[in-house]
């Protein structure tokens, strides 16, 4: 990957799992950053305004990822969204579609798979893709 | 991978047959503690072979950390859900 520019943004309750994909994308040179609620995210959000973000649907605390993502494309459409769920609840994977994310990944996930996800999204990007 | 118990096809069958179902609750503990630790273990293990770098002490920590909290995790449910 040579996105040095390209934002991305990881929502996840879990401290741990936050620091370790920060630490995977930023060794692909990405500009990452994380928070650990949806409320804290759609905060940073709107300070970095990030190209990519990669949601935990289940945040036990405040919003949810489906409640973030709504939020995230009103205030910044051209933020690709993914959703990362340990269920395929075709119901959440449709509102999240119909919400505008860009696809969904199921946890657990390997480091090769996220990083294939958000290679091919930030590719995308940098050709000027939708 | 844990060798398939000698009578585990039988087992589904029954699970099948019976229609022996998991309390949603249950899943959703299952899920969210099972997951989270094997998400980790997974990121810390696929990343070290993708750089093709040795597991460091603290990663190896870490997947010790997270294999023992799924363990904890099930002793719980156990405890929790034993028959009688």
């Amino acid at each position: 990957m040579s996105q040095a520019k390209i934002k991305l943004l990881i929502v996840d309750d879990e401290k741990d799992i936050c620091n370790f994909v920060k630490l995977l994308f930023r060794k692909k040179k990405l500009s990452v950053y994380s928070a650990l609620s949806g409320n804290q995210a759609v905060r940073l959000a709107k300070k970095i305004k990030p190209d990519i973000a990669l949601l935990d649907i289940h945040l036990k605390k405040g919003m949810n990822g489906i409640e973030v993502l709504q939020k995230l494309k009103e205030l910044m459409p051209a933020c690709r969204c993914v959703i990362v769920t340990w269920d395929e609840a075709q119901e959440k994977i449709k509102q999240a579609r119909a919400l505008g994310a860009a696809g969904y990944l199921t946890k657990p996930l390997t480091a090769n798979q996220l990083l294939k996800v958000v290679s091919r999204i930030a590719k995308n990007i940098g050709q000027g893709g939708k | 991978m844990a060798n398939p118990l000698p009578n585990e096809q039988e087992i589904c069958e029954r699970i099948k047959k019976e229609n022996l179902t998991i309390h949603p609750l249950i899943w959703q503990l299952i899920e969210h503690h099972i997951n989270n630790d094997l998400y980790m273990i997974n990121l810390i293990i696929g990343s070290t072979v993708l750089d093709s770098e040795p597991l460091s002490e603290e990663n190896a920590k870490k997947i010790i950390n997270h294999s023992q909290a799924i363990k904890d995790f099930l002793d719980k449910l156990w405890r929790l859900t034993k028959p009688g």
